[in-house]
């Protein structure tokens, strides 16, 4: 059977630099807390600095029941992420390109590009298939969007992963303003799951299914 | 320590529970049974917000669950249930007339 790719473009302007948006695409394991409705599991079967490969349970657009994905995660080069979903016993084929353009203020444009492999005849499916793309990249960059604004802000505050800030862990030191000046990702992300079982299994389970949600709180006084 | 106003008690009545950036203090004022009590609203793994969600209760004791990645932290003493050597910091607050004060660096 002849195949064909349906095609859509997605892209946002931010004022993040670009490791802090590859920070947040390679935190694998936040999908099942910050997309908890989305998402229930996540495994990483492999990751380096520059391949993530895992399998996801997601709840897509208009599809009752979770989907099981393999997915294949490849920083192609610093500026370029290529994913390569399978889905179905492979009989759904889709590849994602992120394209990360930081400017000389340290801004990161992202531009998404996303194939989805058809038979030929489904080809009339393109309309739709570019507007829930387009639907589905803005719903969950507005979901990633506090995230990645409070990331910026306690890194700015001298934020250290699995340490925290050290002004208010220890209420005697004083806040020091003069910290880092740039915004630096190291791949892979460090993994809780990982640390916990201390073994390669990285799975990793949403464990709130029902919540009130309070909020991420208020601004300064 | 310096004492700020973080809020006061009509802030609790919705959901038992606010948060509030201070002082470059993100700081979680919540009701543990009839105490008011304050904790470090920063998840020590990536600076997730811890009181995103409702107390939960797991294993019969209350628990805050951080949005980013499901750590959950003690309410009663802030060490983090799922993770060993992560811990929240609490703050000593007081409650004066209906102001809630928070004491912090």
């Amino acid at each position: 059977m002849t195949k064909t790719f349906l095609e859509s473009v997605s892209s946002a302007d931010t004022k993040f630099p670009k490791d802090l948006i590859i920070w947040n695409y390679w935190d694998h394991e936040h999908i099942v807390g910050t997309h908890f409705q989305y998402y229930k599991k996540v495994n990483i079967l492999f990751e380096d600095e520059k391949v993530c490969f895992s399998e996801r349970w997601a709840k897509l657009p208009f599809i009752p029941f979770y989907l099981k994905t393999t997915d294949l995660c490849v920083m192609t080069n610093e500026n370029q992420m290529d994913v390569f979903h399978y889905a179905f016993f492979n009989l759904i084929y889709c590849k994602q390109t992120f394209k990360f353009e930081e400017d000389i203020n340290g801004h990161c444009k992202v531009t998404k590009y996303d194939y989805l492999q058809v038979p030929n005849f489904m080809k009339f499916l393109q309309p739709i298939f570019k507007k829930i793309m387009q639907k589905w990249f803005v719903k969950v960059w507005e979901e990633d969007m506090p995230m990645r604004n409070r990331r910026l802000k306690v890194w700015k505050l001298g934020f250290e992963d699995f340490k925290g800030i050290n002004y208010i862990n220890n209420p005697q030191e004083i806040k020091n303003m003069h910290l880092k000046s740039t915004y630096k990702v190291k791949l892979p992300i460090p993994k809780i799951t990982h640390i916990k079982n201390k073994s390669s299994e990285k799975t990793f389970l949403r464990i709130i299914r029902k919540s009130k949600h309070i909020g991420y709180g208020l601004p300064d006084l | 320590m310096l004492r700020k106003k973080i809020g006061n008690l009509q802030d609790l009545n919705k959901n038992n529970q606010f948060s509030r950036w201070i002082d470059d203090h993100d700081i979680l004022i919540f009701k543990n049974d009839d105490k008011i009590e304050a904790i470090s609203n920063i998840c020590p793994h990536f600076g997730g917000p811890i009181g995103y969600h409702e107390i939960k209760v797991v294993n019969n004791k209350p628990v805050f669950t951080c949005l980013w990645h499901n750590l959950q932290f003690s309410i009663n003493s802030g060490k983090c249930t799922t993770h060993s050597n992560l811990i929240l910091r609490k703050y000593d607050i007081e409650v004066e007339n209906e102001d809630i004060f928070v004491y912090i660096n």
